[in-house]
Parts: structure tokens; sequence; C-alpha cells
């Protein structure tokens, strides 16, 4: 039985008082405060103040344990200080992506990736949010105004999160968007071609040189083409998309975009090789038994269908390989517009290559250095690992075991394997710190068990060992560890992303929220230090980054800014030169915001005419936003500092709409506002 | 509970290393009834050492026991299924009543487990 042990408060205060005012001490300067480029916190003793004795009253009186008053002193970050990591999580249903602070745990904020969102003005009036969701819609003109957020991608530079760029993929759309983290804002959504929903995706590779994207559930291919389950094997297909970056754009662009096609299981998760295995990608598949489901027709239901076989296949691709051949003429096809190559030329190229895996897999998670792939069956009890330099001894050697229904070499199973560790029950995905330990999260049993790896970052007994497991609340998905998938992860904190929160939280209804565990690895034992609770969509996976390599703007560089083409928009309006412009069937105005007033305030046209609304923030200050909601008109922009935006509508609706700033800009932020009078037709 | 989760572990082993890649035969049904029936052997000793601990009247646990006897059930209907199929020697019929009971074992295990984690928090 857990009792909370009250007493013995004064030791453990004391012994954490003491280590406070040492490391203050040690930091301290001679103006008495030492900041980092961040304003990370390191402040002193002396501004501190020792703790009052009233310190321990409040633990008393609120049932705080010593370890609960720990893990508050570790993760408190006093007003204006800030985290050391930033976490970008992936915003599941809600379709964005999630900034939150890592140790405070705090939601500093949410990224509007692929769906609608007013605070930041996207998709409500603005030209350049209509591009971009235009952009991201089907081809065939279908609205896509929602999506399942998966898997975060930072950009890398040899294997390290560099802060420059974010990527995030639509699972229920088959969509990739990018991020620009000058701004943090979405400037690209792409509505991949032949696929309609993706798991294996966004990965990048050491340099961002692509963004790998991989199917999920098969279709024909393209998904557009009809065909019946009962073609499954014969119609269906999977598809890797190799997004080609130019980090100079800031962009995924076509040329040296190209896609690979593959069997019809269902690729999963994906990584990049990196140092030693640079040029190589894996990706997990299930459903190699191609089951088709159909439980209303008393055929097995896809759970057992898809779980038969003890192995799945991990999909090796040589991608330095692919990339030359899809340049070559004659060996792709065009599908949709896009470069494809066959899945037989992928075979007899030697770009493909299979691995039996264990049973179900959910995760192929490559080491720092590059030398082993951690794979975890989902239904099996281990993490399994690849060498490999096995691999390629494998593939070199022609050292195949046989080949799936459709050709690919299988290398054998035996020939490549590194190690083998018994995990727990449902282990999933793995991460890595600094000290050679890998961290597996397991879904039944819910926890996350730290083992060491072998040679050359343990040796001896020490390789391949199950050291701890910390018990989790409940059923974690993926976990995070701090720059956890990098060549040079740091360790210090782990977060488990758990998809069942059941009583950790006050109630709030029959949804509930899931909840990030944020995890202390950084001593001997792994300590459990803060619950977030996320009410907002289901996250799937999350990257933690050092927050001091992310260098976002304060305000725009330029008065006039266009966040879309990151350059002085030439329409933008200039403060003094405000004024309107009236042509046959067209108003177009050039607007300007600063506290607190627009200019023009008043916007008189005729009903059914074209409005065209630009409108430049000619502010400098630091958080000056403003908003510009036009009421009744479903308008609302958000204008940070510098930016310029437009709004294009069709004045169809007669009446006086009066229009604000939605921002609370200054004390006089309720007098910012301004008319649009719209004349009727008929008066 | 640590015995538990050992022998839940070793039950899912047993799946892992017995079952042939993809068959459906005798030898793969029975495969298969072996992992059902001691996965279920081994949810029964989870509530074993649930009914030790009591629901202590925490709500949250008595849910997800309940949950976790519903799931049982759902398995035992096609662990009945796969005995039925194997006694007429419907190798695909049994292989699929075992998988699924299994399935709904696992998640047996993973509500009872749920609970045991609650109750030991309290």
């Amino acid at each position: 039985m857990f009792t909370k042990k009250v007493l013995g408060f004064s030791s453990l205060i004391v012994i954490l008082i003491a280590g406070i005012f040492i490391v203050s001490c040690q930091n301290d300067t001679s103006t008495g405060e030492k900041k980092t480029e961040n304003n990370v916190d390191v402040s002193t003793a002396e501004q501190n103040g020792n703790l009052s004795a009233s310190a321990e009253q409040i633990a008393t009186d609120r049932n705080l344990s010593p370890k609960d008053v720990e893990a508050a002193l570790k993760t408190y970050i006093p007003s204006g200080k800030y985290d050391e990591y930033i976490m970008f999580s992936s915003g599941g249903h809600s379709g964005q992506v999630f900034v939150i602070g890592v140790p405070s745990m705090r939601l500093l904020k949410v990224i509007a990736a692929f769906t609608p969102e007013p605070w930041q003005g996207f998709g409500y009036g603005s030209e350049e949010s209509a591009r971009l969701l235009k952009d991201g819609d089907m081809e065939s003109g279908k609205k896509l105004r929602w999506a399942d957020t998966h898997h975060p991608a930072l950009t890398e530079t040899d294997g390290d999160y560099d802060g420059q760029y974010l990527f995030i993929n639509d699972k229920a759309n088959a969509r990739v968007a990018v991020i620009d983290l000058r701004d943090f804002e979405t400037k690209q959504m792409i509505k991949t071609p032949n696929i309609i929903s993706d798991h294996g995706s966004t990965f990048v590779t050491p340099n961002s040189e692509y963004v790998i994207q991989a199917s999920q559930y098969a279709t024909p291919l393209p998904f557009e083409e009809y065909a019946t389950m009962d073609e499954y094997q014969e119609k269906f297909r999977g598809v890797m998309a190799l997004h080609k970056f130019d980090r100079e754009k800031g962009r995924i662009v076509e040329e040296g975009s190209f896609q690979i096609e593959l069997p019809p299981y269902w690729q999963d998760l994906c990584d990049a090789g990196k140092k030693v295995s640079e040029g190589w990608i894996f990706c997990n598949s299930i459903n190699t038994e191609l089951a088709t489901g159909g439980i209303e027709q008393g055929k097995p239901p896809f759970e057992a269908g898809v779980s038969q076989r003890d192995m799945d296949y991990m999909h090796v691709i040589d991608l330095k390989k692919a990339a030359e051949v899809a340049k070559q003429p004659g060996k792709t096809n065009e599908i949709s517009g896009v470069k494809v190559i066959p899945l037989e030329t992928a075979i007899s190229e030697g770009l493909l290559y299979f691995i039996p895996e264990p049973k179900s897999p959910h995760g192929v998670d490559v080491a720092p250095g590059g030398e082993y792939l951690v794979v975890s069956g989902k239904l099996d009890t281990h993490a399994t690992i690849y060498s490999f330099e096995k691999i390629q001894k494998a593939i070199k050697d022609k050292n195949y075991e046989g080949n799936d229904v459709y050709g690919v070499p299988i290398l054998s199973y035996n020939d490549v394997v590194a190690a083998q560790l018994e995990i727990g029950l449902g282990p999933l995905h793995t991460q890595f710190d600094n000290e050679g330990n890998a961290y597996t999260s397991v879904f039944i049993e819910s926890t996350l068990a730290k083992w060491k790896l072998g040679p050359p970052y343990n040796t001896g007994e020490e390789a391949w060992t199950l050291t701890e497991k910390i018990p989790v609340q409940y059923n974690i998905g993926h976990t995070v560890c701090a720059e956890g998938d990098t060549v040079s992860p740091d360790g210090k904190y782990c977060v488990a992303l758990n998809k069942w929160s059941i009583d950790r939280f006050t109630p709030v209804g029959p949804l509930l929220p899931q909840n990030f565990q944020l995890i202390d690895v950084s001593g001997d034992k792994m300590q459990v230090l803060y619950d977030m609770p996320i009410g907002i969509g289901e996250p799937h996976y999350v990257q933690m980054i050092k927050a001091d390599k992310l260098k976002p703007f304060s305000v725009y560089p330029e008065v006039g800014y266009n966040p879309g083409t990151m350059s002085v928009d030439p329409d933008a309006a200039k403060a003094g030169q405000e004024k309107i412009v009236r042509s046959d069937g067209k108003v177009e105005v050039w607007m300007t915001a600063i506290r607190s007033h627009f200019n023009p305030e008043h916007i008189s046209v005729n009903e059914g005419d074209e409005v065209v609304l630009h409108i430049t923030n000619v502010e400098r200050a630091r958080d000056a936003t403003h908003g510009f909601a036009i009421e009744g008109y479903n308008v609302n922009l958000s204008l940070e500092p510098g930016e310029a935006n437009t709004v294009k509508f069709k004045a169809d609706q007669p009446g006086v709409f009066p229009f604000y700033c939605s921002e609370f800009c200054s004390a006089l932020h309720l007098e910012m506002m301004g008319y649009l009078l719209v004349e009727p037709e008929n008066k | 509970m640590r015995i538990v989760n050992t022998l839940l572990i070793t039950v899912l082993i047993l799946g892992f290393t017995n079952i042939a890649f993809g068959a459906q035969n005798e030898e793969t049904a029975k495969s298969w009834q072996e992992q059902a029936t001691s996965t279920r052997e081994a949810v029964m000793n989870v509530y074993g050492e649930l009914e030790k601990m009591g629901d202590k009247d925490n709500p949250m646990a008595k849910e997800l026991i309940t949950d976790a006897v519903a799931q049982l059930g759902e398995g035992d209907k096609y662990l009945k299924q796969g005995d039925e199929a194997m006694a007429a020697q419907e190798w695909e019929k049994a292989n699929f009543g075992y998988n699924m009971a299994w399935q709904y074992y696992v998640k047996a295990a993973t509500a009872g487990l749920n609970a045991k984690s609650i109750l030991a928090g309290q």
C-alpha cells in the first residue's frame, strides 16, 4: 500500500534547498543573475531568498510527499524564465501541432497546420491560408478541413535537429505540411498524389534532403482507381513517397521527388539511416497476410487476419540508389504527375529488401550511431535489434531465405539480428539517451523500459540488458526523449505519451484527455515528474529539441512582411498611404493597423462588390498583435507585428457590419474598430 | 503481480515461437489454441490477484474490472467457437476462433493490469 510520507520533509527540503543554493552560487555573476540567451532559469539563491518555513507547511497542508515536492521543484519554471527544451507534438484529430515547454510542460502554442484555426486567422478570410488550405484539398476539389496529425519531423543537419523547419503528416488524407520555425507558421501543404492514408510519415534524412512518407492502408495505385477487395493481391499497392526538400526555398519541390511502388502490406513507421547507415530507409509493415477483412460476411476481421503470422516484413530501401534510378529514363512510370519506380524495377535494381520482423511491429528506430535498428512487435514481447552491418553483408552476399509473393528478396532473419531482448507486454517505440541507453514504451503493461544497447555503447555483460521499468498511467504509445532520435541524444528527460488517462485528472465527461507524463531519466532511477493533460486531440509522436536551437522572429523583420513569401509584400499597405480604390464592382482597400485604430475606419461598398483588403500591422513592438474580424462575414485575421495580409470576399450581405481588433492590444482596444457599410443593391 | 506479468510474457512468447508462418492447418490451430487457453489462464491469475487486493470500493478500478470481465466473456465465446471448429477439423475456422479469443484475452489483461495499477496506487 502506497502511503504519502508527509513526515520527514525537513530533511528533504534542506537537501533540496542546499542543492539549489550550491548550483545557484556556482552560477552567480557580478549582477547576481545568470541568464542564457534564451532566458533559461539560472537564478541566484539571493534572488530567491531562503525557502520560507511556510513552504513545508504548504506541502503538509496539500498532503504532498517528499517525492511530490522533489518533482515540483524539478519542473517549476518561475515567471519570466524559460524552459530548457521544446516539444513539438502532433495534434492528432485537431490537425495541428502543439508546442510544449519542458520541464514545465506548459503549452506554449498550437500551430495551425491543416485545420482552420481562428486565433491565428488560419482559414478565416486570409488569402494566404485560403491558398494553403486549397493546396491541401483533394485533386477533385473536395475540401479537407480536418486532419489526423501523427509524426512531426524537425529538419536535421548531419543527423542533429537544426531548428529550422518542421514537417507534419496527416494520416487521414496522406498530406504533408511544412512549418517554418522562424514564425511557427505553416508554409506549404501537400496532398500527396496516389495515396490516401499514411502513417510512416514524416521522417527526414540526416540532412533533410528528403521527407519520407509511406502509405498505410493499401489501395489501388492510384487510390482513385476502383478495384474490389477480391483483387487485393493483384491491384492494391503500398507506396513510399520521397519528397525532395529545398531548404533554401523552405519548400518541398517537385523536381527530385519520386515514389516507390510497394506490395500492399500496410507500411507502418519508418526511420532514415544515420551515420553508418545514412542513405538507407527502414520501414515496418503489417498485414503481410494480405488480409482483407469482411467480418460482416463471416470473414476474419482485420484485427485477427492481420495478426495471423509471426513475422511481418521490415522494408529496407537503398535511397541513394533509388534516387539515381528515379532520374533514369524509362525506369519510372508517371502516375498522377509523379515519377513512380515500379515494384519490379525496385526489385531488379536492388532497391528493396525485406527482413522478417516480429509480429505486428510498430516501430523501427535507428540507434544514434546508425549501427542498429530496433524493432518492437506490439504482439511480441521483445525488442529485436538488427545489425546494419549484417544487413549489408547479407545483401552483398545475396543471402536470401526466399522471396515474398511479389518477388522481393527476404534476408535471412538469423543472419541480420544482433540481439533480442525481452522487454515486456506490448513494446512499441524506442528512443535513446547519451549514455548508451534505450527507452522503449510498453503498451499493454503500461511501463517505460530502460535497457542498454550493445557495443560500442555498452560491452560485456552490460550489453543488451534490461535495467529498469517505470510504471506510467496508462497504455503508453510513443515515447520521446530529449533529442532522442538524433545522432546525439541528450538524455535528461523522456515523456510517456499515454493513450489512456482513466483516473489521472478531474473528470470532464466521457471523452478524457491523453496524458503526457514527464520522466526524469538523469538519475540512477527514473522518476515521473508531471502529468500533462492533452484535451485537444490525440497526439501520437513528439520530438523534443533544445530550446536554444530555435531562433524565431520576435517581430517580422520588416513592416509589410508577407508570411507566405517571407518577404515584403508589394501589395502591403504602408503607413500614411492608406487608401480606398473603387472600380466597377470592386473595392480595394489599403489599411493599416496600430494601437488603437485601423485606417481607414469606414469602408462603404455596394452589395455584390468584390472587397479586397490589404492590411498591415505597422507595429514594431514585440507581442503587439492585432486581429481583424468582420462581424457576420466569417473573417478573422491575426496580424503579428510587421505582418501584411490580404482578405477577399464578396459583399453579399447588405447592412452595417462593425469590424474590430480581436486581440486585446491596448487600453483602448475596444475602440479599435470600424464599419463596413454594405449598401443594398436595390436601394 | 510480477508473477502474472511473467506468465503473460511466457504465453505471448509461446505463441510467437510456435505458430507457423501464415499456414492454416492442424498444427497452427493447436498453437493458437494453446496460446489462447494459456493466455486465458494468465488472465484468470490477474483476476486472482485482483480478488486478493479487493476493489477497495474504487469506482474506476471497478469499471476496469467490469470491462475486463466483458472482454473475457467475448474471448470465451470465440474460444468455444475455436473448440467446435477444432473438433470438426475446420482448421481455418479454428485458427480464427482462437486468434480472436486471444485478442480479447489480451484486452482483458490490459484492463486488469490497469485496475491493479490504480488499486496499487490507492
